[in-house]
């Protein structure tokens, strides 16, 4: 008996796609970060334009840049995208403001940035 | 005798077709595999230059609204971006979009950026869309 027996060919068959199988699968696994960083460098952008408007409130106006949590929805730009604004009270003449970002990640898995910053009243007038 | 013995080496017909047709599509299958594999590759390719390429003129616009300079270094020709003559993109992509909206003392941002595809081939269709806002730094 030399030959290979038809049992034998499809061990030989399932090893190889197996192999290939665990191949193909670490191979999109290559490309998921790369997906990722279209959705986080959005979402970093958007995070920095929620400080950036903050901070044009407080160029405006101090007491306008309020104590409290306001939501903005960006379910257009992101899926169930979300902008979190949380202002703080930080001293005088001084507020922390919180700024989180949430989305669904296209795997549907819930993300999110959140950068803080301090605030300081420096437009202010000495007595 | 002579009989047995060729019975017991050679292939009958039945067990050649079988073998040619295992042997044909497992090489169909993992043809169509790397087939897939390699237009995936190509895309992921244009979309990584487009996503660098967006990000990196992203935040050099940002960095220079920050510092108070004013947006019309920026300008756009035949689809390369460039800040003062100097080209910030490559050559493989073109600026689709590019806005500054003035808000209050701040600048909206929006910028798109395409993968260059003058033939409109799907493999190459890559695009990202990035906008933010900056407050210039006193």
């Amino acid at each position: 008996m030399k030959g290979q027996s038809l049992v034998e060919l499809l061990i030989a068959l399932g090893i190889f796609v197996a192999a290939s199988g665990v191949a193909v699968s670490l191979l999109i696994a290559g490309y998921l970060p790369g997906l990722q960083a279209r959705e986080n460098s959005l979402a970093l952008l958007l995070a920095e334009e929620g400080l950036e408007n903050a901070r044009i409130t407080r160029d405006n106006n101090w007491n306008s840049l309020s104590l409290g949590i306001q939501e903005e929805d960006l379910s257009l730009k992101l899926t169930e995208g979300k902008r979190k604004l949380t202002v703080e009270s930080a001293g005088t003449d001084r507020k922390k403001v919180i700024l989180e970002v949430s989305w669904k990640s296209f795997l549907n898995q819930s993300r999110k940035i959140e950068l803080k910053t301090y605030l300081t009243n420096w437009q202010k007038q000495s007595d | 005798m002579a009989k047995a013995i060729r019975l017991k080496n050679g292939f009958t017909l039945v067990e050649l077709l079988i073998y040619t047709a295992i042997v044909g599509g497992m090489l169909a299958v993992s043809l169509s595999f790397a087939w897939q594999i390699i237009r995936g590759e190509i895309k992921m390719r244009a979309f990584r230059e487009v996503q660098a390429n967006t990000d990196f003129a992203m935040t050099k616009i940002a960095f220079a609204l920050r510092d108070g300079q004013d947006p019309s270094g920026f300008t756009v020709s035949s689809g390369i971006l460039y800040q003062n003559g100097l080209a910030l993109t490559t050559t493989q992509v073109r600026v689709v979009n590019l806005q500054f909206t003035s808000v209050s003392n701040a600048y909206k941002i929006n910028l798109e950026i395409g993968y260059y595809n003058p033939t409109s081939r799907p493999e190459y269709e890559a695009a990202v869309a990035l906008e933010t806002t900056v407050v210039p730094r006193y």
